[in-house]
């Protein structure tokens, strides 16, 4: 123990408790039970909140694999993968870095051509969109969330979370109303006219939600959206994620490596050299 | 993606790159600023040139002179280069015959100082223009010129009448020995081109004073052949008819020419398109007598430069009387073509000097962009990830390059009409009259000399090669800001 530590406890003993060294670890004993009781209770997210998925089936993938050549090394980034997800599921992608769940994440969002395979989103055969019809496709059906969010700070907050309806040619009234609704939700209306950097990280992320969300997307691709906050910022941001699945049915795939966020989900898949290991 | 919202998403790269952008706008603006400014300064001195020009017309000729008429200077090309064939000589120096003197007044071998007024005065003294059919004179047309029209004692030297002025070498080289003009007496030389006036001429020479009576439908050709003009002067009866006195004034500044072939050698009377104007009743006389004109006179009025004289004489289909304007005039080398000329070789400078700055400064904004496209590289993954498409983000890029663009363009007129209004303020005299040649013929100028003009067209025709120059800088980089690889530029640092 560090020596300096020793002196300030003893002295701290001596000069409040008058050398009643019971007192003092009781003290310290329920100070340290206090805590552990607010922790675990802002770790705490009922999985009841969350809604219930449905039959049909959002997201299938079957057979998918993808190679990346360096040189004359190829890597498979993701083999043989099948995987169905069904509509209003909130699923957790997990696993090791390098175990393809950012791949498999961009294949679905159509950032990324499988190597072969089928990728079925929402009715989307998105393998074979050419690249307009994958970004209509994004703007239409997914929203994103990002693990640091991503606010243009030169633009306001409302603008901000009006961006991807800037990309769908929605008028500015109609966005106004979007927007000021999404912010209302989240309590935020009052920032409206702020730049980004005027708010907190939890702030932002709840911005970049409603962002993902202003488009009313069928599916939300979250990536690592509680990696930048802590603890207790990044539960709220989790309830937030399990109102929007419970109220508005909205499928979500987060890709997370804290099992404590993934455990919220109906679903965990774990990811490990290209394959799907546990689903 | 609505233009005013990728207007607006490119506001915000002008934000994130405001040294960048200030920097490439600066010199976007100060490469435009000397085109602009020498379009605005010659707009101004064409405008002044020609409030100038027609102040003089106004002062001098007695007459309305329409803005029709004064279109007229500066609407042919076609004689542009007529004026070489003429040869230097002509330009300031040549000996004019502005009449016959009178040697009982007029010392032939007196040196005068012509460039003296007081000079001109005792010249001219004497040569009533009722009194001579054709002055001659050794004076210098550009100095007469000046007295002639700057003089307050134009009404009562000639009459109110404007004088004849014929140039000794466009006739001289119908003279027996033309060596004798090289005579070292101006008596001399004056009795010999007389004589041979004479003996060319003969009585047809008294045709060299035209005269007209307007009432009459038909030009009395006989008219000059049966009255003796010796004995011409004001008091006469026949004299009181004369409303009319067609000119030639030759100068390296005059526009027109007069041929009459009416005898067996032709005479060259150049006229000034400015002394025609001024003399609009006789031009609204030769319009309603143009078939008259045409058949019981010999009076054209033409120039044409591809022909020699005599083959142009000879060559009638060539003489017509030109009905476009409603008058009988032909353009040459106008001071105003002149000036234009000078104005043209400067604007031209500038325009290089001009081009040069506007490409250092494209390529300044190719740089910045290029930065900026390389700074954003997350921010269009995100942009693309939340549905951009590739033209949404060449679009971002394009916009603000236009921006950029644009703006220099307004920091360019702005400044430019600054520094314009401040020249013409501080030095616009002295710099017109040293560029516009041949401007301070004209009269005393009664208006300050505001040389800023507003050269709306070439603004617009700079504002769109602006433009354009800064798609072109902002191509490259908007193309590979849309070919971007997203999930690459997603896990940019």
């Amino acid at each position: 123990m560090n020596p300096s530590l020793v002196d300030e406890i003893q002295k701290e003993v001596l000069t409040k408790y008058n050398g009643d060294v019971d007192q003092f670890f009781n003290d310290i004993k329920q100070l340290f039970l206090t805590s552990q009781s607010e922790i675990t209770q802002n770790n705490t997210l009922s999985k009841t909140k969350l809604g219930k998925p449905k039959d049909e089936i959002i997201v299938e993938v079957k057979n998918l694999s993808k190679e990346y050549k360096i040189g004359s090394e190829v890597t498979n980034a993701l083999q043989n993968v099948n995987l169905s997800i069904k509509k209003g599921e909130m699923v957790a992608i997990m696993g090791p870095s390098g175990s393809g769940k950012s791949t498999f994440l961009n294949i679905l969002a159509g950032l990324e051509k499988p190597t072969s395979g089928s990728t079925n989103v929402a009715g989307y055969d998105v393998a074979r969109l050419t690249d307009n019809q994958a970004s209509q496709f994004r703007n239409r059906v997914l929203g994103f969330i990002f693990q640091f969010f991503y606010l243009q700070p030169f633009l306001r907050i409302r603008e901000n979370v009006e961006i991807p309806l800037f990309f769908a040619d929605i008028p500015k009234s109609k966005r106004y109303i979007k927007s000021r609704k999404l912010l209302k939700d989240v309590g935020l209306e009052a920032k409206e006219k702020h730049l980004p950097k005027h708010l907190s990280g939890g702030q932002m992320q709840r911005i970049a939600i409603i962002r993902a969300l202003i488009n009313e997307p069928q599916i939300i691709l979250a990536d690592e959206p509680t990696g930048n906050l802590d603890r207790k910022t990044g539960n709220e941001v989790m309830n937030l994620l399990a109102d929007i699945n419970r109220e508005s049915g909205t499928t979500i795939i987060i890709v997370t490596h804290d099992e404590k966020i993934a455990e919220q989900a109906h679903r965990i898949i774990q990811f490990e050299d290209g394959k799907i290991v546990t689903k | 993606m609505k233009i005013i919202d990728g207007l607006r998403l490119s506001t915000t790269k002008i934000m994130q790159k405001k040294g960048g952008s200030c920097l490439s706008g600066c010199i976007i603006g100060f490469g435009l600023i000397t085109l602009i400014l020498s379009l605005i300064i010659g707009k101004g001195f064409q405008r002044t040139f020609k409030s100038l020009y027609r102040d003089s017309l106004y002062k001098n000729y007695y007459a309305q002179v329409s803005e029709t008429d004064l279109e007229l200077f500066d609407s042919t090309d076609k004689y542009k280069n007529t004026y070489q064939n003429y040869g230097e000589k002509n330009l300031y120096s040549e000996i004019s015959i502005l009449g016959y003197a009178n040697e009982n007044t007029y010392d032939f071998d007196k040196d005068y100082d012509l460039q003296s007024n007081s000079t001109y005065q005792t010249c001219l003294d004497g040569y009533k223009i009722d009194d001579a059919e054709v002055f001659i004179t050794f004076v210098d047309e550009i100095f007469l010129e000046d007295y002639l029209y700057k003089t307050s004692e134009f009404d009562n030297d000639f009459n109110g009448k404007i004088p004849i002025l014929v140039s000794v070498n466009s006739i001289t080289q119908y003279f027996d020995d033309p060596e004798k003009l090289n005579s070292s007496s101006n008596k001399e030389k004056f009795e010999y081109i007389k004589s041979q006036l004479d003996k060319f001429w003969g009585e047809e020479y008294k045709l060299k004073l035209y005269k007209f009576k307007q009432s009459e439908s038909k030009i009395p050709v006989d008219y000059y052949d049966s009255y003796d003009y010796s004995t011409l002067d004001k008091d006469d009866e026949i004299a009181n008819d004369i409303e009319f006195v067609i000119v030639g004034f030759y100068s390296s500044m005059d526009v027109g020419s007069v041929y009459n072939y009416h005898g067996e050698m032709p005479i060259d009377a150049y006229v000034p398109k400015s002394y025609l104007y001024g003399s609009n009743k006789l031009n609204n006389f030769l319009v309603k007598n143009e078939d008259n004109i045409l058949s019981n006179t010999t009076l054209v009025f033409e120039f044409d430069s591809k022909k020699n004289r005599t083959d142009a004489i000879n060559d009638t289909s060539e003489y017509k009387i030109s009905k476009m304007y409603g008058n009988y005039l032909f353009e040459r080398n106008s001071p105003y073509q002149m000036f234009s000329e000078s104005l043209n070789i400067l604007q031209k400078i500038v325009l290089v000097i001009g081009g040069i700055m506007l490409s250092v400064a494209e390529v300044i904004l190719l740089i910045t962009v290029s930065k900026l496209v390389k700074d954003s590289t997350k921010e269009i993954g995100v942009f693309r990830a939340v549905g951009a498409q590739q033209k949404d983000i060449r679009n971002i890029f394009f916009n603000y390059a236009s921006m950029i663009s644009l703006a220099g363009l307004v920091i360019a007129v702005v400044l430019a009409y600054l520094i314009a209004i401040t020249i013409s303020v501080l030095w616009g005299e002295n710099l017109f009259y040293s560029i516009a040649i041949g401007g301070n013929n004209f009269s005393p100028n009664s208006h300050p000399f505001v040389l800023v003009g507003f050269p709306i067209l070439e603004l617009m025709i700079i504002a769109i090669i602006s433009y354009t120059l800064g798609c072109i800088a902002s191509f490259f980089p908007a193309r590979k800001a849309s070919k971007m690889d997203v999930v690459k530029a997603l896990k940019e640092e």
